[in-house]
């Protein structure tokens, strides 16, 4: 790591002399600091990305912060930044009649870098990988599909593979090999509910989250207690990951609450009522994410997520944040 | 029960309420205005509107379609009701229900409007009316039979455990539950009916428009809203962002008009689609139980005239639900 404590003014002639040099390889660069590797993203953007470097000129000078734009961005334009064309694109799932959400990919090596190095940061074991994901199978476009794909190819074992949906788990007999069970929250449910079984020591269950979609009233806490006990485990060994469409990279958290992104990500917690500022640690407000992956659509990104951040960087996923409960006829018992 | 005399006693504790004589509604009204919660036109619209509905035969009306009888009542009933306060009297519909009924009535007033449902409940001064107060403690260990409030699908969870932990409610307890949060209008023109069903409260209500479906778009009736800037942070960070994606939107001082297909998650949004009649089918399934009322200009199919937005007949049905027939089951 680059010593930064020399003074301001060499820091300034070091970041130009990084920037200026940068090469998106450098985006999962660890040696150098996320800021450098930031302000390279950041002067792309203002130079490609024509809808956010609007966005920018217009609220750059007003906030001491990057601003975040929108995640509705991703559904009111297409995004891609540079000359080269998108190669594939992944679309959210969604009701009838919303207007879904698309990620214009423009480097699939990007993100195949991003997926890789941010799961093997935390699981270095060799882990064969049984992704079970219903609900997902009807969506040809579907980021989460194409991870899972990305993390069954990289197993040499060749026994990773995605899981008949709607039977019950198949024993698994692979020696010197951890198992990993990967899905949507409300299926990984199901087969706790239907088919529950005693799984081998070590394994880790791996739910993505999905269930306010489903299971409105069971908080995640409930609910990793609830498959930990039908698949014979410690509540420890239920870990999330929190991605989504419009990321390229996930954040994974490792038994309790607090995920954590990867160091080309960062994520800042905004103020609902002014997202261009964000609130200390510790208080609850809008996840905004800064994703290095993004770079070629937009690494600025402002989610619908209420959440909470620690000081080490670290962040807990509230549910949705829902300014709506302002309007109508509300009896809200903590303000009344 | 004698049911005749009963209504007869409550139609005229409203008259008396009602009267431009009454002090005790004077002073409530001038107690709202003095702490800022609510304009005055907006109370004396809301005022008008139940001094209309009386005279219109309103209160005969909704007894009939709730098949309230002399054998058909709630007396001996502990009704409990959570008043909310996002408009003037948003409650008053509850209160009124839970009286005709014949049942006790019990209310939690909102701190944002603990004056007006008051002033009707002292000026009424009815045996029914067992207590009224901002402060929930006060009903601890009451035991409801039924408990009426409108609140949204995260917050219904959190209400009722709170309750159970003071005894307010019981096992058995009823519970009658609005979660609607807006209207959608189908327009063929921008009228003055619009834009009351928009603005009227500030847009706060469930009856109040947050979303129109029109086959003209926002460019082709910019126009005719008049243009007010909006200086509230988070607007200024939603225009930002629609100018960056040259997205036409209309300030009108409190509100942003914004084409949108989506649901307005922010009080001051208003969102335009432009789409017309065809699009009703599948409104129900977009946006759930979320939606209050389908307004058209002429109220044809399953949609309410645009006209009564902000005025409905008393016996309306918040939710679908008929509070009064809920409150007899």
């Amino acid at each position: 790591m680059k010593d930064f404590s020399c003074s301001p003014t060499a820091d300034l002639f070091y970041i130009l002399f990084k920037v200026s040099s940068f090469n998106i390889d450098d985006i999962f660069d660890e040696s150098i600091p996320f800021e450098i590797r930031k302000k390279a993203v950041l002067d792309y953007q203002i130079q490609e990305n024509r809808y956010y470097s609007e966005f920018y000129n217009i609220l750059g000078d007003r906030s001491q912060e990057i601003p975040l734009i929108p995640i509705q961005l991703f559904r009111d334009r297409d995004i891609y930044s540079g000359s080269k064309k998108p190669e594939l694109y992944f679309q959210s799932s969604g009701t009838s009649g919303m207007l879904r959400s698309r990620h214009f990919i423009v480097d699939p090596s990007l993100y195949r870098r991003s997926i890789m190095e941010a799961f093997c940061s935390h699981y270095r074991d060799d882990f064969v990988i049984w992704a079970y994901t219903p609900g997902y199978n009807d969506n040809p476009k579907s980021s989460l599909i194409w991870m899972l794909n990305e993390l069954i190819s990289n197993d040499s074992s060749g026994q990773s593979r995605f899981l008949s949906l709607n039977t019950s788990l198949p024993e698994f007999k692979v020696k010197d090999k951890r198992l990993m069970l990967f899905g949507a929250a409300f299926g990984l449910m199901d087969v706790a509910e239907k088919y529950p079984v005693q799984l081998t020591e070590g394994t880790i269950i791996m739910e993505t989250g999905g269930m306010k979609t489903h299971r409105r009233e069971m908080t995640r806490d409930e609910m990793h207690l609830k498959l930990a006990n039908a698949f014979g485990l410690d509540k420890s060994d239920v870990h999330s990951e929190y991605g989504m469409t419009e990321l390229l990279s996930q954040s994974y958290s490792l038994g309790d609450d607090w995920f954590i992104p990867p160091h080309w990500m960062m994520v800042s917690i905004r103020n609902p009522e002014n997202p261009i500022e964000s609130v200390a640690d510790g208080e609850e407000g809008l996840i905004g994410i800064i994703d290095l992956a993004n770079v070629y659509s937009c690494p600025f990104i402002l989610t619908g997520d209420k959440g909470v951040r620690r000081e080490d960087g670290s962040f807990q996923v509230l549910g949705r944040w829902s300014p709506e409960n302002l309007r109508g006829c509300n009896f809200l018992i903590d303000v009344d | 029960m004698m049911i005749e005399e009963h209504i007869k006693e409550i139609k005229s504790a409203l008259e008396i309420w009602l009267h431009p004589d009454n002090e005790i509604l004077s002073e409530a009204i001038e107690k709202t205005i003095k702490n800022r919660l609510f304009d005055e036109d907006d109370i004396h619209f809301q005022l008008d509107a139940f001094r209309k509905n009386i005279q219109n035969g309103d209160i005969e009306e909704w007894i009939k379609r709730s098949g309230l009888s002399d054998n058909h009542h709630a007396e001996g009933r502990k009704v409990l009701c959570l008043h909310a306060g996002n408009i003037p009297l948003v409650g008053f519909q509850d209160c009124l229900a839970t009286l005709l009924s014949g049942a006790d009535y019990y209310g939690k007033l909102s701190s944002k409007d603990p004056f007006l449902i008051a002033s009707f409940l002292e000026s009424a001064n009815l045996k029914q009316v067992k207590g009224y107060s901002i402060n929930l403690d006060e009903f601890q260990n009451l035991g409801a039979d039924k408990l009426l409030f409108a609140g949204s699908e995260s917050t219904v969870d959190s209400v009722k455990e709170k309750l159970k932990r003071k005894n307010i409610v019981k096992s058995e307890t009823e519970y009658i539950i609005r979660t609607a949060k807006l209207s959608i209008a189908i327009v063929d023109e921008v009228s003055a009916q619009l834009k009351d069903a928009m603005f009227r409260y500030n847009g706060k209500g469930c009856r109040s428009v947050g979303i129109v479906y029109s086959g003209m778009s926002l460019d082709d009736v910019q126009d005719q809203f008049e243009y007010q800037k909006m200086n509230h942070p988070k607007a200024n960070y939603l225009k930002a962002y629609y100018d960056a994606i040259e997205k036409t939107y209309i300030e009108t001082g409190n509100h942003l008009i914004v084409e949108s297909n989506d649901f307005p998650e922010e009080d001051f949004l208003i969102h335009w689609v432009n789409g017309g009649m065809d699009s009703l089918a599948n409104l129900k399934e977009k946006y759930g139980s979320r939606i209050q009322s389908v307004y058209s200009k002429e109220g044809i199919g399953d949609t309410e005239k645009l006209s009564e937005a902000q005025h409905p007949p008393l016996y309306w049905k918040p939710d679908d639900l008929d509070v009064l027939g809920a409150i007899l089951s």
